[in-house]
C-alpha cells in the first residue's frame, strides 16, 4: 500500500514536470514541417546539338574582273577578315586593290574596276564618293555592301585595350553604311535578327530557309547567319525570315529580309558579316552562297566609258599617230570642203612626245600596255591620235558616229574676212561684216561646233576591238588632249555617251611629276555653297535660292537628303548661305554641321536659339533701316513679308545697345510686326579679316518674289566682297 | 468507550510546504526542464543582397550551414535583392538551398531585385514572395568571347586552347548549355505554376514583380514578414524567433578574425573592449542575431 502511494506520487510528479515541457512543445510546434518533394532537373533536356561544318567544292571560272576593296572608311575589318572572300575571287581570276587613304580619289579609282566592295565601313561616304558611286553602279559596276551588328565603329576594345562603354554602348556604323546604301534604295536597320525557336547554338544565330529565285541563291538549302542586321530594298529580297525570326528593334515584323539587291540588281546587300568570315563560311550552306557571291561580283556587266580610260580598253593596245599630208584629202572625209594651208607632218610635235611616257606608265599601271605603232593589230586595240585634217583612215568609224568634219582653207577665210570689212568712212558705221566660214565639227544629234579649239574623243567598237579616236586642231591640241587623258581630267567637256568634246584649255600638270594624283576635291568649287537645313518639320527656300541665283554657280546641299555634310564637302567655295527655311530652331542638328570657312549668311524664321535671345513672335513685314548698305542695294521702305508656311514664330534679336564696329542692321522688323524695330537682318563685316557675316531672322521665300533675286544678289556679291 | 482522538488538521504552513513540495516545484523544475529541452523556435532568414561571385555565394553557405545546425531554426526563408552573378557560385547557392529543403522549408522573398543568377538562387525556394515593383527573371547568361592567342617562340602549350581553355564554338555551346539548364530548372521547380513558354523566357527579359506571379515565375505578392509567416506554417510552429542569420554569420565571423567584438557601439574602436560601466552602453548596444517578432 505504501509502495503504491509511492508510485502515485512519483508519477504525479512526473507528470508536473512533464506538464510544461508538453505544454512548450505544444505552444511552440502545433504541426510539422512535411518535406515535399524536391524536383530535380534533367541534364537530357538541356543538350546541346553539336555543330556541322562543310564546304562546298567550287569549280570556278576565271573571269576579268577587277575588284576594289573599300578601307577608307575606318572599316571595322581584322586583317584576315575577308580572306575566304577573296581567296575565292582570287580563284577567279580576279585583280583586287584596295581604296584606302592612300588611294586617288573613289571615282578616279573606281574608273577601272568592276566591283567595289564596301564592308563593315565605320565612316560615312562624302556627297561626292557617294556620287562616284552611283556614277559607277549606273555603268554596270557591281557593289557588295556588308555590315553587321558585330562590327560597330572602331573604339578601344578594337584597338587592344578594354573599352566597357564601347563594348556595351558601341557607337552604331549602320549611318556610315546607309550614307552609301541609301543611294540605291537599300537601307540597313540599327538592329540584328534573331529566332528563339530555331537557331544555330546560339538565339542570334537564325537559319534562312526561305530563299528567292536568284542565281546569287543558287543551290542553297539553308544559310545561317550569325548576328545579321534586317535590311529594306526596293529590289528583290534574296533572304527573307520565318515568322519566328524577329528583330530586336522591329517589334512584331516578321518576313524580315537580311539580304537584297538592289531594283536594277547591281548592288547587292548583306546584313551579315560573319558569315563571310572563317568559321562560319562552313556552317549549312554558307560556303556555298559565298561561292555564289564571288560569282555575282566577277561577272559584271561593266559598260566601259571613256571617262574610264585606259580601263576601256581589254587587250593591249596601239597608238597610231596619224601623219598629216600636206594636201590633206577632203573628198574622202565627209563634209571636208578644202584643205588647210598650214602643214604639220604628224598630229604630235616632237616636244610632245614625253607625253607619252606618262601615258604608257598609265597603262602598265592599269595591268595593260600601250605600244606605238604605225598600223594597228588587228588582235589590239587602238588609239588613233590625228589632226582634224588627216581624217582619211577614220572616215568609217566618224561617219558610224555621225561625225563629219568641215575645214575652211585659211586664206580663203582670212580674204573673205578681208573683203567684207568695213571701209573707215562715216557711213561704214552701220554696215555689219559678213562673218568669215570656220572650219567645223558637225556631230548628228548634237550640234555643229568651232574646230579651233576644240578637242574631240570618239569611243567606238568594232566586233571584239575597241578603238579611240582623239582629234584635235594642232599638236598642241592633240598634246593637250593626251594629257586630259594621262590625268583624267574632263573638266570642260561634254561627255555623252561615247563622245567627248573639250576645249584645248591644256590639262593642268600635277606639281608632283610623276603622279597622276587628281586635283582634290575641294578644288574648282562653284562659288555659292547653299546649306538648306530642312529637317523636321517646315519649309526650306531653297527652291528660291536657286531660282533667284540662276546667274551663279550655286551648289545646295539639303541636309534630309544628303545628310549632314562634312568638312570636306563644305569646304572651297567662295560663300556659304545656310538657310533654315522656317525650321523651328533644333539646337541637336546644328551641333553637328560643320564649320564653314568663308564668308556667311545664316538666314531662317528661327536661325539662333530663341531661348538665347529675346524669344520669337510672329514677323509680317520689314522695314530698311540701313538703305546705304550693299545688302539693302534696291531695298526700300517697307516691305511685306509673305506668309509662313508653318506659322513658327521669327526669332526676336536684341536691340543693340552699342554700335560695334564692322556691325550694321540692315532690316529691322516692320510696323505690322511684334516687336516692330527690333533687328531683323544683322551684318558683320572684318576687314582685316577679309571676313563677312550676316543674320538674317526670316524666311528667304517669304520675301515678295520681285525682291527675292535683288536681295540673293546682294547677298551673294557682299559675300564675296564684289561690292564697293 | 473510548473517545478516538480528534484528528489533527494539517496546519497553513503545512498545506502551503505541500503544495509547494507537490505541485509548485515539479512544475517549476518542469518548466526549467521545458525551456532548456523545447527552446524557443526560430526561423532564420538568409540575406542574398549581393552580386554573386565567389566569396558572396561562400557567405550564403555560412549562413545555410548555421541554419542547418542551430536546432532552433525550423525553417528559413531565402530574401533575395541581387542582380546575379557568376554562374558556379549560383549554382552552388542553389544546390545549397535545394538539400535544406530536405530538412526545413525554404521560403523565398524578392526584395528588390531578383535577376538572372538572383532568380536561379531562389528557383530552389518554395513558395516564392516579391513586391509588386520588384524586378524578377532575366534568365540566362552572358560572357565574353575567349580571347584569341597568337603562336609565337616565347610561349609552348601543349594544345590550341590550353591557353583560353575555350574557344568560340565551344563558348557558345557553353553559354547555350546554360541557358537551357537555367530555363529547365525553372521548368520543373515552376512546374504547371508557369504561364510564360521557356521560348519566351529565353528572351532574358526582366519582369515587374506583379507580371512575374501572373506569369508564374514568383507565388505571391507579400513582403519578407508574409515569406517568414508562411515559413513558420510550412514548418509546423508558432510563437518563434527571427534570427537574420546575416548578422549571426557576419559577427562570428568578424570575432574569429579577432580585430572585433560582436558588439558594436561605443567600444574601442581597435580592440573592442568595453571600457566604460556596462550601463552606459545600453544606449549603443545593438544586440545582435536576434530580435523578436
Amino acid at each position: 500500500m505504501k509502495t503504491l502511494k509511492t508510485t502515485l506520487k512519483l508519477i504525479w510528479l512526473l507528470l508536473l514536470v512533464a506538464a510544461p515541457l508538453a505544454g512548450r512543445w505544444f505552444w511552440f510546434h502545433p504541426g510539422s514541417y512535411h518535406v515535399p518533394t524536391i524536383p530535380t532537373v534533367d541534364l537530357a533536356q538541356a543538350a546541346i546539338p553539336t555543330v556541322e561544318y562543310k564546304s562546298y567544292t567550287e569549280q570556278p571560272r576565271v573571269q576579268p574582273a577587277r575588284l576594289l576593296v573599300d578601307r577608307a572608311h575606318e572599316n571595322n575589318l581584322q586583317i584576315d577578315d575577308l580572306t575566304p572572300l577573296l581567296d575565292r575571287l582570287t580563284r577567279r581570276g580576279a585583280a583586287i586593290k584596295n581604296y584606302d587613304s592612300d588611294s586617288e580619289s573613289l571615282a578616279s579609282e573606281l574608273r577601272g574596276s568592276t566591283a567595289f566592295l564596301v564592308i563593315a565601313p565605320a565612316y560615312p561616304f562624302s556627297a561626292e564618293e557617294g556620287r562616284a558611286v552611283v556614277d559607277f553602279v549606273k555603268n554596270g559596276g557591281r557593289l557588295f555592301l556588308a555590315a553587321d551588328p558585330t562590327r560597330s565603329v572602331p573604339s578601344g576594345s578594337d584597338y587592344g585595350y578594354t573599352d566597357l562603354t564601347s563594348l556595351f554602348f558601341p557607337e552604331s556604323a549602320v549611318p556610315a553604311m546607309n550614307s552609301l546604301a541609301n543611294r540605291f534604295g537599300i537601307s540597313f536597320y540599327e538592329d540584328y535578327l534573331y529566332n528563339l525557336k530555331n537557331y544555330d547554338t546560339n538565339y542570334r544565330n537564325v537559319k534562312i530557309v526561305d530563299f528567292a529565285a536568284n542565281p546569287l541563291t543558287e543551290g542553297l538549302q539553308q544559310v545561317t547567319l550569325f548576328a545579321a542586321h534586317s535590311l529594306k530594298s526596293d529590289g528583290q529580297a534574296l533572304f527573307t525570315g520565318d515568322a519566328d525570326t524577329l528583330s530586336n528593334v522591329r517589334t512584331a515584323e516578321t518576313a524580315l529580309t537580311p539580304a537584297a539587291l538592289s531594283a536594277d540588281k547591281n548592288v547587292l546587300a548583306l546584313g551579315d558579316l560573319s558569315i563571310l568570315l572563317t568559321p562560319y563560311h562552313r556552317m549549312a550552306d554558307n560556303d556555298r552562297f559565298l561561292s555564289n557571291v564571288a560569282d555575282w561580283l566577277s561577272t559584271s556587266q561593266r559598260a566601259w566609258r571613256l571617262q574610264d580610260f585606259p580601263y576601256t580598253f581589254r587587250r593591249p593596245v596601239d597608238l597610231i599617230l596619224l601623219p598629216v599630208s600636206d594636201e590633206g584629202d577632203a573628198a574622202s572625209v565627209p563634209g571636208v570642203t578644202a584643205p588647210l594651208t598650214d602643214t604639220v607632218e604628224l598630229p604630235l610635235s616632237a616636244a610632245s612626245f614625253d607625253l607619252l611616257s606618262p601615258l604608257q606608265a598609265l597603262f602598265v599601271q592599269a595591268g595593260q600596255s600601250l605600244e606605238l605603232r604605225q598600223q594597228p593589230s588587228s588582235d589590239h586595240d587602238v588609239i588613233y591620235v590625228a589632226a582634224y585634217r588627216s581624217l582619211d583612215p577614220l572616215q568609217e568609224i566618224l561617219a558610224s558616229a555621225g561625225v563629219s568634219v568641215t575645214l575652211v582653207e585659211k586664206k580663203m577665210a582670212a580674204a573673205k574676212t578681208d573683203e567684207s570689212a568695213p571701209t573707215a568712212t562715216p557711213e561704214a558705221v552701220d554696215v555689219t561684216p559678213t562673218p568669215a566660214p570656220k572650219s567645223t565639227l558637225s556631230i548628228a544629234g548634237v550640234g555643229v561646233f568651232e574646230i579651233a579649239g576644240a578637242q574631240l574623243f570618239l569611243l567606238n567598237q568594232t566586233g571584239a576591238q575597241t578603238s579611240l579616236v582623239i582629234l584635235g586642231e594642232d599638236s598642241d591640241a592633240l598634246a593637250a588632249a593626251l594629257e586630259r587623258l594621262t590625268y583624267a581630267d574632263f573638266s570642260g567637256c561634254v561627255i555623252q555617251d561615247s563622245l567627248m568634246l573639250c576645249s584645248t584649255t591644256p590639262a593642268p600638270v600635277p606639281e608632283t611629276g610623276g603622279s597622276s594624283e587628281e586635283p582634290s576635291s575641294s578644288d574648282n568649287r562653284g562659288d555659292i555653297f547653299i546649306l538648306a537645313v530642312d529637317s523636321g518639320s517646315g519649309r526650306s527656300s531653297a527652291p528660291e535660292w536657286e531660282a533667284a541665283l540662276s546667274g551663279y554657280d550655286v551648289a545646295i546641299w539639303s541636309v534630309s537628303q544628303d545628310g549632314i555634310p562634312t568638312y570636306e564637302d563644305v569646304t572651297g567655295y567662295k560663300a556659304y548661305i545656310m538657310d533654315m527655311g522656317d525650321y523651328p530652331y533644333d539646337a541637336d542638328l546644328y551641333a553637328e554641321l560643320p564649320y564653314m570657312e568663308g564668308s556667311y549668311l545664316v538666314i531662317g524664321e528661327q536661325p539662333s536659339d530663341p531661348a538665347y535671345y529675346d524669344g520669337a513672335a510672329p514677323l509680317a513685314d520689314l522695314q530698311v533701316e540701313d538703305g546705304t548698305h550693299p545688302l539693302a542695294n534696291g531695298l526700300d521702305g517697307t516691305i511685306t513679308l509673305l506668309d509662313s508656311n508653318s506659322g513658327t514664330p521669327a526669332l526676336i534679336q536684341p536691340v543693340q545697345d552699342s554700335v560695334t564696329e564692322g556691325l550694321s542692321v540692315v532690316l529691322a522688323r516692320g510696323p505690322a510686326s511684334e516687336n516692330a524695330g527690333t533687328p531683323v537682318l544683322f551684318a558683320y563685316e572684318y576687314a582685316d579679316l577679309d571676313f563677312r557675316y550676316a543674320l538674317a531672322s526670316f524666311a528667304f521665300y517669304r520675301l515678295p518674289e520681285e525682291l527675292q533675286t535683288t536681295f540673293a544678289v546682294n547677298v551673294v556679291e557682299w559675300l564675296m566682297n564684289q561690292t564697293p | 468507550m473510548t473517545e478516538s482522538p480528534p484528528k489533527k488538521q494539517p496546519s497553513l504552513f503545512r498545506l502551503i510546504l505541500g503544495l509547494v513540495f507537490w505541485l509548485a516545484l515539479p512544475l517549476a523544475a518542469g518548466w526549467l526542464l521545458a525551456r532548456w529541452a523545447v527552446p524557443t523556435p526560430a526561423i532564420g532568414v538568409v540575406r542574398l543582397n549581393t552580386e554573386i561571385y565567389a566569396a558572396s555565394a561562400q557567405f550564403i553557405g555560412m549562413e545555410i550551414e548555421e541554419a542547418r545546425k542551430d536546432s532552433r531554426i525550423k525553417a528559413v526563408v531565402i530574401a533575395v535583392d541581387s542582380p546575379g552573378g557568376e554562374v558556379a557560385p549560383t549554382q552552388s547557392m542553389y544546390m545549397d538551398l535545394l538539400n535544406l529543403r530536405r530538412k526545413m522549408p525554404v521560403v523565398g522573398s524578392i526584395d528588390g531585385i531578383a535577376a538572372s543568377g538572383g532568380f536561379y538562387t531562389v528557383m530552389a525556394a518554395d513558395p516564392i514572395f516579391a513586391r509588386p515593383s520588384s524586378t524578377v527573371g532575366n534568365v540566362g547568361v552572358w560572357g565574353f568571347f575567349p580571347s584569341s592567342i597568337g603562336v609565337n617562340d616565347s610561349v609552348l602549350a601543349s594544345g590550341p586552347f590550353k591557353l583560353t581553355a575555350s574557344n568560340n564554338e565551344q563558348f557558345q555551346q557553353e553559354i547555350e548549355g546554360i541557358k537551357r539548364e537555367f530555363l529547365e530548372t525553372v521548368r520543373v521547380h515552376r512546374g504547371d505554376r508557369l504561364k510564360i513558354s521557356l521560348t519566351d523566357l529565353s528572351q532574358g527579359l526582366a519582369y515587374p514583380g506583379r507580371q512575374a506571379m501572373d506569369l508564374g515565375l514568383v507565388d505571391q505578392m507579400g513582403s519578407e514578414t508574409d515569406a517568414i509567416e508562411k515559413a513558420a506554417a510550412l514548418a509546423g510552429i508558432a510563437h518563434y524567433d527571427v534570427v537574420d542569420l546575416e548578422t549571426v554569420v557576419l559577427a562570428r565571423y568578424l570575432a574569429a578574425l579577432g580585430f572585433v567584438k560582436p558588439w558594436s557601439g561605443a567600444a574601442d574602436p581597435e580592440t573592442g573592449e568595453r571600457k566604460l560601466l556596462p550601463g552606459l552602453y545600453l544606449l549603443y548596444d545593438v544586440r545582435l542575431g536576434s530580435t523578436r517578432r
